[in-house]
């Protein structure tokens, strides 16, 4: 079977290398956003960091705690972001080697169960869906500096 | 072992919802783009075809084959590209399942060798993020129809 390492680990790369980029631009970056002002590009970096965490902590087996961000509102939220996110894709490797199972916990107090293979699955999915979107809302507003290209699964394997 | 099962039957899933929900919007969606004329949500969605078309060749050690359509410029292209999608995507929900091996083929620029791993991750990538790229060209035009919250692996696993 082929494993779902490389691409947690490309998640992991392509994270860190997108949100550095981002955190070069120009602090108003952070406010644009595609159509819906509700979903500007700070909030899709920390919902993305949000939903990691909680798919993480699912896999752990442990009461999901949310994340508490110091600075949400400002430009230096990016810093807290790349930690928890260090934090977290290097945590969802320890669950590759495992077996798949049910995952049990619960959501707003009712019981859920899922694969662990859902889970991991839908956190890479998640975040690669949700980096395209943010680099789709910068290229809506002109600023071209950051190429989606050079952040592709080749990309990662041609620099390790 | 966590494998990449799960994400390819996902992807062959979301391919074929999405590709059909543009079918239903007016042609002229086709020729939407979010900042480069280039890259209009057609040819995104012929580009996703040709590149699976391609790792796919690789993948399964076929000799080079040019991806062609017969109805390019017409919005019938959907109804090949859906035809090809359904052929491609099957074979790699097999491919999950083989060993990892080192695979060599034939580029414009001579001999190459990638990882199945990296093939198959990458084309599970590249697919992810340009249909995201999709919708978000759509949303900039205010079609608003699709909803990427509806094709995540949640909602695979939901419904299969």
């Amino acid at each position: 079977m082929i494993s779902i390492e490389l691409l947690l680990k490309h998640m992991a790369w392509a994270n860190q290398g997108i949100y550095k980029a981002v955190q070069k631009l120009d602090d108003e970056v952070l406010d644009y956003y595609i159509i819906d002002p509700e979903w500007h590009i700070r909030r899709i970096l920390i919902h993305t960091v949000y939903a990691a965490h909680a798919y993480e902590q699912r896999l752990a087996g442990v009461e999901p705690k949310p994340i508490e961000l110091k600075n949400p509102d400002s430009p230096e939220v990016i810093d807290e972001l790349l930690e928890h996110l260090e934090r977290i894709d290097t945590a969802a490797l320890k669950y590759v080697d495992m077996e798949d199972r049910d995952i049990h916990y619960k959501i707003d107090g009712e019981p859920r169960t899922t694969k662990a293979s859902t889970l991991l699955s839908q956190m890479v999915f998640h975040s690669a869906e949700h980096r395209a979107q943010v680099v789709a809302a910068l290229d809506d507003k002109g600023v071209r500096d950051i190429n989606l290209d050079s952040f592709a699964v080749f990309g990662y394997v041609s620099q390790q | 072992m966590i494998s990449v099962e799960v994400l390819c039957k996902h992807m062959a899933w979301a391919n074929q919802e999405i590709y059909k929900e543009i079918q239903k919007l007016d042609e002229k969606v086709l020729d939407y783009f979010i900042i480069d004329p280039e890259w209009t949500v057609k040819n995104i969605m012929i580009h996703i075809v040709g590149a699976a078309h391609i790792y796919g060749g690789r993948l399964n050690k076929e000799p080079f084959s040019k991806f062609t359509l017969e109805n390019s410029e017409s919005s019938e292209v959907i109804n090949e590209l859906l035809e090809h999608l359904e052929r491609l995507d099957s074979k790699f929900i097999e491919n999950s399942q083989m060993e990892d091996e080192e695979i060599t083929f034939t580029t414009s620029k001579g001999e190459r060798s990638a990882m199945a791993s990296t093939l198959l991750s990458q084309m599970i990538f590249h697919a992810a993020e340009h249909r995201a790229q999709i919708i978000a060209a759509l949303d900039k035009h205010n079609e608003r129809s699709i909803n990427l919250d509806d094709y995540d692996v949640w909602s695979y696993v939901a419904k299969n």
